[in-house]
């Protein structure tokens, strides 16, 4: 089995570590885990503002940059929902390039998702045992890709406990251009969240940009709990075992 | 106050109002929940699918069932008229309270009258006009527009209201809700039983049946549409459906979508004008059917899926966006998701902008809504199209363009990530507009010390 | 009308050569048992803050009525009330009176509903503070589709289904009731046959008002529905084609009545038309027939 891994643009920028977690969780699953080097961004940015064009260029990019793989894993909703919905939409109507896209998608897995879905591992060890962590779901992650259950029942099952959160399927706000073009919105959502996160020693996601989000945020608030990504729980609970 | 105001809107309302803010999402979440529950008692998803369906079959035959519905209404002694948009409809409400010396009108709760501008409208023809429905009654003191489609004042607390009743009508300070209550009902009964006109809108309109469809739950509509002696229903074209026995599911959706009840408290099936031998009612009634662009948004094979929409407001309620200022920021009749991709297909996306791009695309709207309609896809589409059509700032087309350019090129893309470490402090940067835009209500963002590509060099060949 | 003109134009316009998306069936609810109907609609209505009471016996349903008149000194009550339902107070105009009271022409279960017709006017309906609706056990429809078809031929300009007091929440999201319309609603469900109640015999124009929007046929099996009861007479409507309408008089069918009490023989249409003569007499009998007079 040939899997690529896709960091994600933000990910490789801010969440390296959980990019290595990510690898050694595959590796030790047995997972022969390849970085494709010419991997950037997957488009999703230009796409969301409206601007395909670009948004294709560099979805042509990234589909170039992934042929010849079973499979791509990505740590990340945002992206994996772009590249498993959105892709096949952007070249509608293209022919052989929707094709390729399809193709893609149907090779593409958020990351706790590949684990449940095609390894069929639902217990990675007990790493996380007596931990208490607050869970955010991203909403493409959620809503598109339907990973509600994948990181729950894998946190769950290495011990940890996931604090009853009012607002945890609640958008954080973030929405990648939306964060910048209306802040104050933006922040207003992170508040909510903010104000309704019950007490917890992390608080765990499987997308980076909501958590940059989140944290910062927090952090202006002084109010800050810590952020973690969800491929570093993952790798926790495994390797602790 | 336009559409494109509402970034300066939305953000002066945070900051001045915050009391906006917690009274629109403890209402917002507490219908939402009411609805969550109510979609858990039924067969929702095999609903909803029916809903959609039968209402995209109504509009791609709507010239058909117009025709018959006008044919049903005119049966029954209806009187119908068509209005292409506020200019026509004005002209036939005028020429109505003229003919039948119009003095005093009451108006119930309709979304449609709103986008006609009827109040000011009949104002100005010296014809005294009253809100009946208590959330309309409030925010026509306040003199403010609606907030929320089936909750108009949503965003006014109990302490607001008592000082707006207090000052109006002369209720005590400390008023209980139910006091507030009484003293609009009383208020306005008068106002029902001297009324010469009722005015309304129209939830759905029977085709096969020409029947006026109405829901709520105060009486104020059933009492707007039997007491005065003429009733004035201004309909839109897509509110029709085929088939009387359609209601059996669109009343039971609506309703549960809506508030989370079984049904709309009081619900009306009218069908003509008063009869012979009938006690009461009224003696004339006009329907007019309304376009206000809605041909257009017809005319758009992608967009027009927005006809569909019942004004549930569930997309609403379960919009956190929404939630955060409620609907006066958006400018426009209509606001959260729905308003977003109505306001386009209606105005027009250079009139709408920027209210499609006031979205995280988190899909919690097309979660909700009754008619599926696929509000995340119908922002994305108005964001291509405009984006297409040169809508946005000259300056974030090149940015995007240049962005792009880099991402194609993975050196380009990791000479930008080495010159991020080397300069940290751009990104905490409190004078660059993007930056500064994160980093105003956010702390600066902090890059990883290395960036995975960098680390992955030394774990490739880990075992 | 030119707008018209212009708006039928462009939906024209908008939808050529679109294909025509597919008209779905109507979703039919589950088949409820009639207790199961009553129980459901009773805590549907319930919850909405109405009250419900099954009621077995004409004495029970007199205590109910008797409940709802406690407190008004005046009544405005619907001429479908047949006599022995109508509360014992003045009566006196909608806008005045202190206790309406109705007749349903059917109800639902799964919405809570009462429909309630035009033909009874609609103030009263509206601006009393306590509404009382009778409701004929036989009336009440398991499904909104059930009872939607079943009140398809009223002959009334409106009809209406209320699912509870008049309330709203707009007030700072808490709910009261009594906002405009009825603060109260009592339904009586009416689980028995009015004539067969009692000790004295109800009058026959008491319960021929139960039949109206019901659906009869007569002795050879042609199906009739009756449209209006007043005090003269009983109107009914052919189905079938055309559809002709008929009027049989009320004291026509007191006579008939009187003379089945006294053992005549009117055992069919033509024994009653040589006993008190002929003003329809096959709807005639067909309505003696279902009030249980032959
Ligand atoms: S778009 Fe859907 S959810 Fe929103 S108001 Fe319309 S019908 Fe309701």
């Amino acid at each position: 089995m040939k899997v690529a891994l896709f960091a994600t643009c933000l990910l490789d920028q801010f969440f390296a570590g959980a990019g290595v977690a990510t690898v050694r969780l595959l590796r030790s699953l047995g997972v022969e885990v390849d970085f494709p080097r010419a991997q950037t961004c997957c488009g999703q940015p230009a796409f969301n503002a409206g601007h395909w064009d670009e948004a294709r260029k560099m979805a042509r990019h990234t589909m170039a940059v992934f042929e010849g793989y079973d499979y791509v894993v990505l740590p990340s909703g945002s992206c994996g929902s772009m590249l498993k919905v959105h892709y096949p939409e952007l070249f509608e109507g293209l022919g052989e390039e929707y094709q390729r896209a399809v193709d893609l998608a149907e090779r593409t897995y958020e990351l706790s998702q590949f684990i449940v879905r095609v390894l069929g591992v639902e217990k990675l060890g007990d790493g996380l045992k007596g931990r208490a962590l607050a869970y955010h779901h991203g909403c493409h992650a959620l809503r598109e890709l339907g990973a509600e259950k994948e990181p729950i029942l894998l946190l769950e099952n290495a011990g940890a406990r996931i604090v009853p959160w009012e607002a945890d399927r609640e958008c954080c706000g973030f929405g990648g251009v939306f964060s910048v073009k209306l802040p104050h919105v933006s922040v207003a959502m992170a508040d909510r969240k903010i104000d309704t996160l019950p007490e917890a020693e992390a608080l765990v996601s499987t997308d980076a940009g909501c958590l940059l989000h989140l944290a910062g945020r927090m952090k202006r608030r002084g109010k800050p709990i810590p952020i973690r990504h969800l491929a570093e729980l993952l790798w926790e609970a495994r390797n602790a075992a | 106050m336009p559409p494109r105001a509402y970034p300066k809107e939305s953000q002066a309302l945070l900051e001045a109002r915050p009391e906006v803010r917690e009274s629109v999402t403890k209402a917002a979440l507490h219908f939402d929940k009411n609805r969550a529950r109510a979609y858990g008692e039924v067969p929702i998803e095999a609903w909803r699918d029916f809903a959609a369906q039968t209402k995209e079959h109504v509009l791609s035959r709507l010239d058909r069932y117009l025709e018959e519905a006008e044919a049903r209404l005119v049966e029954k002694g209806v009187t119908v008229h068509y209005a292409e948009g506020p200019e026509d409809a004005h002209r036939i409400l005028g020429e109505i309270v003229r003919k039948e010396g119009v003095r005093l009108a009451v108006r119930a709760k309709s979304m449609l009258t709103e986008e006609l501008g009827i109040n000011a409208f009949l104002a100005s023809q010296g014809v005294e006009v009253w809100e009946t429905d208590l959330g309309e009654f409030i925010i026509q003191l306040a003199e403010e527009p609606p907030s929320h489609i089936v909750g108009p004042a949503i965003h006014k607390s109990l302490e607001e209201i008592r000082a707006l009743f207090a000052e109006h009508l002369g209720t005590p300070e400390d008023a209980a809700p139910e006091e507030l209550a009484a003293a609009a009902r009383r208020f306005l009964r008068e106002r029902f039983l001297k009324a010469d006109l009722g005015i309304s809108g129209g939830n759905f309109l029977v085709a096969e049946s020409g029947t006026l469809v109405l829901v709520e739950n105060e009486g104020n509509i059933r009492l707007s549409t039997s007491l005065p002696r003429v009733h004035v229903a201004f309909v839109g074209i897509e509110k029709l459906l085929p088939r009387f026995e359609d209601l059996s599911v669109f009343l039971q959706l609506l309703a549960r979508a809506a508030t989370g009840q079984p049904i709309g408290t009081f619900v009306s099936l009218i069908e003509g004008p008063r009869r012979p031998g009938e006690p009461d009612g009224p003696e004339a009634l006009h329907v007019v059917f309304v376009d206000n662009g809605r041909t257009a948004a017809l005319a758009d094979e992608r967009a027009h899926v927005v006809l569909r929409c019942i004004r549930c407001g569930a997309c609403l309620n379960a919009c956190p966006v929404y939630r955060q200022t409620g609907g006066h920021p958006f400018g426009f009749v209509y606001s959260g998701p729905i308003g977003e991709v109505l306001a386009p297909a209606l105005l027009g996306p250079k009139e709408a902008y920027p209210l499609y791009h006031a979205s995280t695309l988190c899909g919690a709207c097309a979660e909700v809504c009754p008619v599926r309609i696929p509000i995340p896809k119908l922002l994305l589409y108005w964001r291509e199209r405009a984006a297409r059509e040169g809508l946005l700032l000259p300056f974030e087309k090149s940015l995007v363009r240049a962005y792009a350019e880099a991402m194609v090129r993975p050196s380009a893309y990791r000479l930008a990530s080495k010159a991020m470490r080397l300069f940290p402090g751009v990104l905490k940067s409190e004078t660059l507009p993007l930056v500064r835009a994160w980093t105003r209500l956010r702390a600066g963002l902090e890059p990883s010390p290395r960036p995975f590509h960098e680390l992955w060099e030394e774990i490739k060949d880990e075992g | 009308m030119k707008a018209r003109e212009r708006i039928l134009a462009r939906v024209r316009r908008a939808l050529a050569g679109r294909p025509e998306a597919a008209l779905p069936s109507v979703p039919e609810g589950a088949a409820l048992s009639k207790e199961e109907a009553f129980e459901l609609f009773k805590t549907r209505l319930s919850a909405a803050g109405a009250r419900v009471e099954r009621l077995k016996a004409l004495e029970e349903a007199r205590g109910f009525l008797k409940e709802a008149e406690a407190g008004a000194r005046t009544a405005w009550v619907s001429p479908l009330v047949p006599g022995p339902l109508r509360p014992r107070l003045p009566e006196a105009p909608p806008e005045e009176a202190e206790l309406g009271v109705s007749r349903a022409v059917a109800g639902v279960a799964e919405t809570g509903s009462v429909v309630l017709s035009s033909r009874e006017g609609r103030r009263g309906q509206l601006l009393v503070p306590r509404h009382l609706v009778w409701l004929l056990e036989d009336d009440l429809y398991g499904t909104v589709l059930e009872a939607l078809r079943a009140v398809r031929s009223e002959n009334a300009a409106a009809l209406a289904l209320h699912s509870g007091p008049s309330k709203s929440a707009d007030i700072g999201q808490i709910m009261v009731k009594g906002v405009h319309g009825p603060g109260e609603l009592w339904v009586g469900v009416l689980a028995f046959r009015l004539e067969a109640a009692g000790d004295e015999p109800p009058e026959l124009r008491d319960t021929l008002f139960q039949l109206v929007g019901r659906t009869l046929k007569t002795k050879r099996g042609e199906p009739f529905l009756v449209e209006m009861v007043n005090d003269r007479v009983v109107r009914v409507r052919t189905r079938g084609g055309a559809g002709k309408t008929l009027e049989v008089p009320v004291p026509y069918l007191e006579r008939a009545a009187q003379r089945a009490r006294e053992g005549a023989d009117l055992s069919g249409p033509s024994r009653l038309r040589k006993e008190v003569g002929d003003r329809a007499a096959a709807y005639a009998w067909a309505i003696l027939h279902a009030l249980g007079y032959v």
